[in-house]
């Protein structure tokens, strides 16, 4: 246990060094939170490499420090408020990496269950009045609203699997309670496993449907998307489990109807232009090269990993005053 | 980029199970090599509108939702999870024959690596799809009761409902507690077999019933050989942390609705206690209250609050109905004060995390389950208060903010994260 808390307190011991009263800017923290994955040679804590080997980089920053958070997402449930659970070392790594009063603030970057696990923290926070300190949420693959893989398999699986059925991971927490913190979804709609048309909800093919989700049925009558592992309705924040062809938004002005949780909207270009890119357009998004953005769905023709992908190089190709 | 349609239809007829595991246990696991893509992103800069994520868009997003108290929010028909405080949808999903699912276990057994023991096993071509639509999949107390209708339907062209025969129902308890067998679900079927319904309740408030329960089938299929297993999960709180005894109490209280609802509290927990209310002259949703409270059995009413300027944005007015009461509690194992405010209690915590408990118990507690409903006085609409939340607090971290949003506007470190960019990799 002292390997696992070890990191924390050397993490907190510097970030403290760092946020010294003489300095006179925020310090930026930049916090990538990873979804399931099997645990066996993990260490749990923060760390400022990628102890785990989850990410396929680090992100860009011009004055931040990264840090990994690394929690059990195998052995434990991501609202877990033991620790190695979710639950419990996003809380320590926020408390530790986040507040204002030793002068930080934080990016966050969360994958797949990472982000279950840290929108139930958020929620369950009282981060309206407290000195917690989040920029915005960059959530990529978002699990936060289950899969329908782990309603089949649940039971082979591991004990991460019980909390990501979908009445467990929408039931867990309020996912409208984002306290005014920002989250927006890279959703997925790259699937080519011999399963794609098994798992995921799916509605008739009509003109609007989005032509980079798989055509399934007898005759490719269906739409279905997916990222593989996560449907829309997850990665983009619906507020049902149902068949979902783009991301929508409740990020003021806009105020989808179609049911999207408060506080949730897709990364990034917005109204201005309505997502077509380019012409008035002023900070459209997105910022790196080869996401496969989709502008008229507001999603990523990427598959599970390639959302985790397309957030790093996000974070690293954005303006400064949108990701330092 | 993969065709995926053609690489469907080109599969062999009895196609494994191998991408199962791979979609189960590597897309969603370790990351993460995304296929390569060919596509131009865009990299433009200049002013800020309202609702991107810049220190400016942040600042509007929490200034909006300041506006109003974190535990009293404006509820509209469009938020279906919080009208449906105890439900999710559930899928249509896959039939996989429990041979399948035997081979795999066995192949598990024998020490076979995850991985190739599914991709050993074959499937048939085309699986008939079922659904458990349930009428709840949250259980709280004992007199709580699961329906859950099965039906069964072909996946060729128009989904027909199949003839099903149940062969056993039984319900298998939390991993937490071993996934104890905890009995058969009595059940009964249409005369035409296409569906079939489950009923359950948890026969006391023991640790066994507690925590993500699975319902699991046993079934034919007519038309189909084998057998199929089906699952359907849901949560049950058989202990409850409290109840709402029924009685309700009503005031103004600085130009917000207050209701004071009745409780017995049995355990010192930290609790989120929700409840809606409805404008019954309109009959639309107006606000969904959520208190983030520790509940102690000294206490004999929660305070519900319905913030002034919700009524007076909406023009609600007249008599309003609360309705889906509910608590949810935290199972934790130290003070609840310290999970309500972690960053005070760090120290505490991070003592506490250095000899956890060995053994692990569902998260959550519940406060039993009720329909009740409270039905208000008529209210005109100028008698609520069409003033901001304030919060010392809130304002606090609002101008932290500002702060934050003007150091981001540096061009100098703006050059150099350009520079880096430079030599990323494209």
């Amino acid at each position: 246990m002292q390997k696992r808390v070890l990191p924390i307190l050397c993490i907190l011991a510097a970030s403290l060094l760092m946020a010294s009263p003489s300095a006179q800017a925020l310090t930026h923290n930049i916090l990538l939170i990873h979804g399931r994955s099997d645990s066996s040679n993990e260490q749990f804590g923060v760390f400022t490499f990628d102890q785990h080997q989850y990410w396929s980089g680090s992100p860009a920053t011009a004055d931040g420090h990264v840090f990994f958070v690394q929690w059990d997402a195998w052995n434990r449930t991501f609202d877990d408020t033991t620790c190695p659970g979710g639950e419990c070392i996003i809380n320590n790594a926020v408390n530790s990496l986040c507040n204002v009063n030793n002068g930080q603030e934080c990016w966050i970057i969360c994958h797949s269950a990472g982000c279950a696990a840290f929108e139930n923290y958020l929620a369950k926070s009282n981060y309206c009045c407290n000195p917690i300190f989040i920029a915005h949420v960059m959530a990529a693959s978002s699990a936060a609203g289950g899969s329908e893989i782990a309603n089949v398999f649940s039971w082979l699986g591991h004990t991460i699997d019980k909390s990501l059925t979908v009445s467990y991971a929408r039931g867990a927490y309020d996912h409208n309670n984002m306290q005014g913190v920002v989250v927006r979804g890279f959703g997925g709609t790259f699937n080519n496993t011999a399963t794609a048309c098994l798992f995921f909800p799916s509605q008739s093919v009509t003109s609007t449907s989005n032509p980079n989700c798989n055509r399934c049925g007898l005759f490719g009558g269906d739409s279905q998307c997916a990222d593989g592992a996560v449907a829309l309705h997850s990665t983009c924040g619906h507020n049902r489990a149902a068949s979902f062809q783009d991301c929508n938004s409740t990020l003021a002005p806009h105020n989808d109807t179609a049911g999207t949780y408060s506080f949730h909207g897709w990364w990034i270009t917005d109204q201005a232009c309505n997502g077509q890119g380019g012409n008035s357009c002023n900070w459209s998004g997105p910022y790196s090269p080869n996401t496969n953005w989709n502008p008229g769905f507001k999603t990523y023709n990427v598959d599970h990993g390639g959302g985790a992908v397309n957030a790093i190089a996000e974070y690293s190709f954005a303006p400064f005053a949108l990701c330092p | 980029m993969p065709n995926t349609q053609k690489i469907l239809r080109s599969a062999p007829a009895g196609f494994t199970l191998c991408l199962l595991f791979a979609t189960l246990f590597a897309a969603m696991g370790r990351t993460a090599h995304a296929q390569a893509v060919k596509d131009a992103g865009q990299s433009n800069t200049s002013p800020t509108p309202l609702n991107d994520a810049t220190g400016q868009a942040t600042i509007a997003a929490f200034k909006e939702f300041t506006q109003y108290p974190p535990e009293s929010r404006p509820l509209h028909t469009a938020n279906w999870d919080l009208l449906h405080p105890w439900s999710t949808d559930t899928p249509s999903l896959p039939m996989i024959p429990r041979s399948s699912m035997r081979q795999i276990e066995s192949l598990r057994a024998a020490g076979v690596p995850e991985e190739e023991a599914w991709q050993s096993v074959a499937l048939p071509a085309s699986l008939p799809r079922y659904q458990f639509v349930m009428n709840k999949t949250i259980l709280a107390g004992t007199q709580d009761e699961l329906q859950a209708q099965l039906t069964v339907a072909s996946n060729q062209g128009a989904a027909l409902p199949l003839r099903i025969h149940v062969t056993q129902a039984e319900v298998i308890g939390d991993s937490d507690f071993g996934s104890p067998n905890l009995g058969r679900v009595p059940f009964s079927c249409t005369s035409d077999a296409t569906v079939c319904t489950f009923r359950w309740k948890a026969p006391s408030a023991q640790k066994q019933f507690w925590g993500t329960l699975e319902l699991v089938v046993t079934a034919t299929v007519e038309g189909m050989a084998g057998d199929f297993v089906i699952r359907q999960p849901f949560f049950s709180s058989p202990m409850v942390a409290g109840r709402f005894t029924g009685q309700f109490d009503e005031r103004l209280e600085n130009g917000s609705l207050v209701i004071d609802a009745g409780v017995q509290v049995q355990k010192r927990m930290a609790c989120f206690v929700s409840a809606n209310l409805f404008s019954i002259d309109k009959n639309v949703p107006t606000h969904h209250a959520e208190r983030r409270m520790i509940v102690d059995p000294s206490m004999k009413t929660i305070s519900l609050n319905f913030f002034g300027k919700v009524f007076r944005d909406q023009g609600h007015e007249g008599a309003f109905r609360l309705q889906d009461l509910k608590g949810q509690c935290e199972n934790l194992a130290y003070p609840p004060e310290w999970f309500l405010d972690s960053a005070s209690h760090q120290a505490e915590l991070q003592k506490f995390q250095s000899v956890p408990p060995t053994t692990q118990e569902p998260s959550r507690i519940y406060f039993e389950f009720n329909n009740l409903t409270y039905t208000t006085r008529r209210y005109a609409n100028g008698v609520f208060s069409d003033q901001p939340w304030q919060s010392p607090e809130s304002a606090r971290k609002l101008e932290m903010f500002k702060k934050a949003a003007a150091e981001l506007n540096n061009p100098e470190m703006d050059a150099r994260k350009r520079q880096l960019q430079a030599q990323q990799p494209k």
